[in-house]
Order: structure tokens, then sequence, then C-alpha cells
């Protein structure tokens, strides 16, 4: 199915690899950026990604192999790791939170780096590429790859589709929500999960350093071009898809690393649609702030 | 405390007994006893750090760290929740959430139908209803943060209607808002209690309340009085709530 897909779309096979992994990376990443930007946890959601460094390395360290799988879990259970250490130094340790981020985001990042660094000297001929985990690569993308974020992402997006309702209005009004009986902690431990998920989905691709930007430039530039979270939600999608795309091809072929030329990508979409989108954009304020009765904000 | 024992046939609008409760390791409440009957429109006043929030957060099950009784509607909270609108403070909402007017209405329905079923007809007549009772009916599809703050309000005072709740519970309601919707807000809350429903607010200004409102419960850490509004609005408790209450307990 996947393959059939891969020789329908006309590029060479290995950019077809990268463009569509790097796509649907893009929009399950773009999807689930707002449990990130509207729960106002966007550098919660950067200190996990960084937190999957120390797990992808003590997972290769483990097994050997650079098999998605064992990376992966290894990158998930970090990255969860990472989240439950800053919810205890805010909630136990009395830690606020900027600085319960900040602690964890640098302590993974330094084991990290000490331990892809032990592994790049240990002399294992497998080792190579393991560095794409910090800047991300999109070349060497395979169809297993694709697979496995198909379903992950499937997975991700169903149970936001089911619980969008509570998961909107949670976000929105938590008091309301609570006293209306939504349990808020089932609500902040799913999309925490998720919001896992997006990042230890995207961190091969988009780099642990990198990965939050995919999460919320997206975001910012839909925001602008929409006022419902259910279109929030499937443009900021569909813009983290294209941006994952181009960048992926693009980055192949110029040899850079991923992660920035993708970044760069999305932010310019941010830029471009906070200056000139129609309603609220800069520019359509302003605009509108010249010609009086309308109202503005 | 100066509460005066109204004999009232309907359980209390919300009772709480001997309640405690602490809010960022601080104890707001202590040791707190108080009856608001049911029927009327009544204010929580108090300083700023007298726990009036605190105490209607305590009651809705918001603040962890509770001890004590809390009976709404004369039930505990989680066998009344659909009968009990609670609308918070405007700060509490995430100012800038990709939401319609209409959207946030429809929020009060939710509690009856479910959170994951469709609303049906009969929902949609209720929020349009309550969205026109409070005169926001025509800005139906416009986005929450395109709204002015009394228009903001009136929405979320729709959404407490539309779910046609036998309580309903307000954390500073006319903060940010216009005049002229603060007193049509009071007076669609003023009909609400007219149909035998109870009004809880949070408030400060203590004009209002002595015009507008028919009980009030004076608080500064401890219930410093309940009852009638014109009678727990002396000059004298007012002295003990406002005046010495920063001096001796330190929490201004």
């Amino acid at each position: 199915m996947i393959d059939w897909f891969l020789t329908a779309l006309p590029l060479p096979y290995p950019d077809a690899v990268v463009v569509v992994g790097t796509a649907v990376v893009g929009f399950v990443a773009g999807a689930l950026g707002p449990l990130a930007v509207l729960r106002r946890r966007s550098m919660f959601g950067d200190a996990m990604s960084h937190g999957t460094l120390p797990g992808v390395a003590v997972a290769f360290i483990v097994t050997g192999t650079k098999a998605p799988e064992p990376l992966l879990l290894g990158a998930a259970l970090s990255a969860a790791l990472a989240a439950f250490a800053m919810i205890g130094l805010e909630r136990v340790g009395r830690m606020r939170p900027d600085a319960a981020i900040g602690t964890v985001l640098s302590i993974s990042l330094a084991l990290g780096i000490v331990l892809l660094t032990y592994i790049a000297g240990s002399g294992n001929s497998e080792q190579s590429g393991l560095n794409a985990y910090l800047l991300g690569q999109a070349a060497g993308m395979v169809e297993r790859d694709i697979a496995i974020a198909l379903l992950l992402g499937a997975v991700a997006l169903t149970v936001v589709t089911i619980g969008f309702r509570v998961l909107r209005s949670a976000t929105f009004d938590p008091g309301f929500s609570a006293v209306a009986g939504v349990p808020t902690w089932a609500v902040d431990a799913a999309s925490t999960a998720l919001l896992a998920l997006a990042v230890v989905l995207g961190v091969r691709t988009v780099g642990a350093i990198l990965m939050v930007a995919l999460l919320v430039a997206p975001v910012v530039a839909a925001r602008q071009l929409t006022t419902r979270l259910s279109g929030l939600v499937p443009l900021s999608g569909a813009i983290g898809a294209a941006c994952g795309a181009v960048g992926g091809v693009v980055s192949g072929r110029a040899e850079l690393p991923a992660g920035p030329v993708i970044v760069l990508l999305a932010t310019a979409a941010a830029v471009l649609s906070v200056l000139f989108a129609p309603r609220r954009g800069v520019l359509a304020r302003i605009r509108r702030r010249s010609r009086p009765g309308v109202a503005t904000r | 405390m100066t509460g005066t024992a109204t004999a009232t046939p309907h359980p209390a609008a919300l009772s709480l007994h001997e309640v405690t409760a602490s809010y960022g390791g601080r104890t707001v409440l202590d040791n707190v006893t108080v009856r608001i009957p049911a029927g009327l429109l009544s204010a929580v006043v108090g300083p700023n750090g007298a726990g009036k929030s605190t105490l209607v957060k305590a009651a809705l099950g918001l603040v962890p760290a509770v001890r004590g009784e809390v009976r709404l509607l004369g039930e505990p909270l989680k066998r009344v929740r659909s009968r009990v609108a609670y609308v918070p403070q405007q700060d509490t909402v995430a100012q800038d959430f990709p939401i319609t007017a209409v959207q946030v209405v429809e929020m009060g329905r939710y509690p009856h139908r479910g959170w994951l079923r469709r609303l049906t007809p009969r929902d949609d007549e209720l929020v349009a209803a309550a969205m026109d009772q409070v005169g926001v009916l025509d800005l139906a599809g416009q986005p929450l943060d395109e709204l002015s703050g009394g228009q903001r309000q009136r929405v979320f005072l729709a959404r407490a209607l539309a779910q046609q709740a036998d309580l309903v519970i307000l954390d500073e309601p006319f903060t940010a808002v216009d005049a002229r919707t603060e007193a049509a807000l009071l007076d669609v809350l003023g009909e609400l209690c007219r149909d035998g429903r109870s009004v809880i607010a949070v408030h400060h200004d203590l004009r209002t309340v002595r015009e507008r409102f028919d009980h009030a419960v004076l608080l500064s850490g401890d219930v410093v009085a309940a009852g009638p509004a014109r009678s727990v609005l002396t000059a004298e408790n007012l002295e003990r709530a406002y005046g010495l209450a920063p001096l001796t307990a330190g929490t201004a």
C-alpha cells in the first residue's frame, strides 16, 4: 500500500520516501502542536524533546542497532522521564515551571551529548548517523519509518478526534470543565502523552534541539487563518506536513541537516501569516484601525 | 458570626461546614462555616486576600486540600454537577483561544448531553434563547477574542443560562465590564432568582452589593457577617473586615 503510493509519486524513490515520511511527521507535529501552544506548554515540549536524547543513546548502547523501534521506545521512555522530572520538581520541589523546564532541558542535552560522544568513540561501526538525533536527518528514511509514523500518528489523531470536545473545553476553560465533571488530571496526562508522541516521531527527522519549532510554528501560522480549533488542528497539520516534505527534500539535495531547513520554512510560514493573514494579520489590523466603526481589539 | 437564621423550606444553595482550604501553601480559609440560602442573589464580599475566590473554588472542588463538608443545593458536588453553572474569573480562561461565541455557550449543554455526543436541536434552541436573553445572539459566529470585555462576559453568562442550572456561581463577573453591561447582567441574574434559582457572585463593589443583592457574606479569612445584604454591610462590620484585618492578620 505504502509501496504502491511511493512508486506512484512523480519522484525518484528515495525522494518519495523522504517526502512522504517527513510530511507524515510534520502533519502529526502540526496537528498536535496546539496541545503545546494553547496549553502554554511549548517550553515543556522543548524540554521533552531534549529529554529524548539520553533514551536514544541508552537504547543504542543496550541493543547495538539503529533499528527504529528500540530507539523510538528509548526516546519515548526518556521523554516521559523528563516530563515526570519536571512535574516532580514543580509539585514536590516547589520549583517555578520555567526553572524546572530549564533544569531538565539542560541536563537532558548534557547527558545526551556525553552519551552520544561516548558511542561515537566506542568504535561501533553501526553508530554513524546517531548524530541525526541532534539536528535531524530526513535522508535515509525507509518505508518502515513511514509505516511507524502513520500508525502512531493515526492513533494520536483518533484520540484527539474522539476527545476533541473534552480537550477543547479543558484547555479553554479548565475551571468550568472541572466543575462540569471533566477529570482535568486525565486531560493533562493525555495531552502530555500525545505531545511526547509527536516529539518522539519527529525527533530523528528534525532533531531534539529544534523539534519544538515544528510543534509551535505551524500553530502560529494557522492561528492567524482560522477562528475555530476544529479549523486550527488540520490547518496546522497541513502546514507542518508541507514544511516537512519540502524541507526534507531540500536538505537532502543541499546536504544540510533536515531540522534547521524544516524549521526555517515553518518559521517563514509563521512570519508571513502573522503579517499578511487576511483578517487577523498585522496589516489587516492596521488597515482596520484606520477605518472607524469596526470592532478591533 | 452574625448569621441570620432564615427558616427556608429549601436546602441551602451553598453550605460550608468547618471548611479549611489552603491556596499556594497558605491557609486562606480557616474552619469556615456558612450557609447561603437558596433563591437569592447573594454576594461574597471582602478585602483582597480575604478568601472570596477560594471560598467558591473550595465549594466547587477546584482547590485541593479542603477539609470540612460542602453541600451545593443540599448535595455533594458530584451529584449536582449539571445543576451548577460556574462562571470563572476571566483571567483563568485562555484569552486567545480559537473559539466562537456560540461554541462557548454550547459548552453549557455538555454537562447534560455528555462530552462525546452531538448536541440536539433542543440544545441548539436553548443556546440561541440564552444568547438572545443577554443580547449576544447576533455575535454567535464571532471569535471570542474579538469581543469587548462586556460582550465576553455576556457570552459566559449565556453559557450558564443555557445550562439551565439551579445554582449559578460567578467569580468577579464584572471586572473589565462596562456599567451598562453590569446593570443588564444583574437584571438577568435577578430574573433567575425570581424563577427560584440561586445566584452567588464573588464581588468587590460594595455599592452594587447594597443596591442590587439580596444576601451577602462578608469574609476576612473567616466569616465576619452573613445575612441580608444591607444588614451585613454595616459600618461596624466593614471596619472589622477591611479596617483591622490587614493589621492583625497581615493578609492584605
